[in-house]
């Protein structure tokens, strides 16, 4: 074999394997943080509590991934997805948790007024600006045992 | 007489209360479909309210509790289009216009006429929708398709990825409504 078709091999070789690569990257799934440790634990009425007077250390918990201990106000199935809100039934101020796909048959057996411990990763709030009560989001959600 | 005017009182403001619906966790999802790539992204963390009294609706969405299938659509969405550190929700604030035509004490379904202000990315416009309302057994739920140009909203699309993010994405919004306690 000459030396440039090796030098021909070498390169198509290169390309195949950067075109893998390249392709692997961009389409890879969102990261499953069932496995991660959440940077931060609270119970509910504890975050809840940062909605109303300090936004400042709600703000620093954005795209971090936290964990929630609380009661379910609410669970709801539609269209292979689950979504569970967390919160007392006495307030309008809540936790809304958007399951993560890889992880719904958690939710199989729940229902509201239980207490569970959810990780997920924080996405913002909204402040009672509908007249909706605080609103803590969080997204790409799992159970923990 | 002071039992009957409070009384009157109490009455007037369960009934004014019993007028409001609301969800937070109502959906909108869009779809963005270019010649070499179709986006879709959901939010089923939707919050919105409707006064069926006075006809206003209103809608917030939490740009970052969109969710994607791939992780990088996921970054590009929240960094490159949207930049949702910078305007972290998008709103619907509006007017049912055809308000007379729904009878919300009635089950059944209605056509919907909609104007208000949308703000996506910090930036509002006037907008006029169509939907439906489905009235059952005391709950609501609404629908509404709609297109949006993303440059209307200061939306700018790299050339390098024209081909795969669309000038024009589809929004669907359907919220299941509770009568407020």
């Amino acid at each position: 074999m000459s030396k440039k078709t090796k030098l021909i091999l070498f390169a198509l070789m290169l390309i195949i394997v950067g075109g893998v690569i390249t392709w692997m990257f961009v389409n890879q799934g969102n990261t499953d943080h069932a496995d991660k440790k959440a940077s931060a634990t609270f119970a509910l009425t504890e975050i809840m509590s940062k909605s109303e007077s300090d936004t400042a250390s709600l703000n620093k918990l954005k795209d971090q991934l936290i964990s929630i201990n609380g009661p379910i106000k609410n669970i709801k199935r539609e269209n292979n997805d689950v979504t569970i809100e967390l919160g007392d039934s006495n307030t309008l101020s809540s936790m809304i948790c958007q399951m993560d796909q890889r992880h719904l048959a958690e939710t199989n057996e729940m229902e509201a007024g239980q207490q569970i411990r959810i990780k997920g990763k924080f996405t913002g709030y909204t402040l009672d600006e509908l007249g909706l009560g605080n609103t803590l989001e969080m997204n790409f959600c799992s159970i923990e045992k | 007489m002071k039992q009957i005017v409070l009384f009157c009182m109490m009455t007037l403001s369960m009934s004014l209360h019993a007028q409001k619906y609301m969800t937070k966790t109502g959906t909108v999802d869009f779809t963005s479909k270019a010649p070499l790539e179709t986006i879709e992204g959901k939010n089923k963390a939707v919050g919105c309210l409707l006064d069926s009294k006075t006809g206003t609706i209103d809608f917030i969405v939490q740009i970052k509790s969109f969710v994607f299938d791939k992780k990088l659509m996921q970054e590009h969405f929240n960094e490159n289009y949207m930049e949702s550190d910078k305007f972290p929700k998008a709103s619907f604030k509006g007017q049912i216009t055809n308000l007379s035509a729904i009878q919300f004490s009635k089950d059944g379904e209605y056509k919907a006429d909609v104007k208000g202000k949308l703000t996506i990315h910090g930036v509002t416009k006037d907008v006029s929708y169509s939907g439906k309302i489905i009235v059952r057994s005391g709950k609501l739920i609404l629908a509404s398709s709609f297109s949006v140009l993303l440059a209307d909203y200061n939306i700018a699309i790299p050339g390098a990825v024209k081909d795969k993010v669309a000038k024009e994405v589809k929004i669907n919004v359907q919220v299941s409504l509770d009568q407020m306690n």
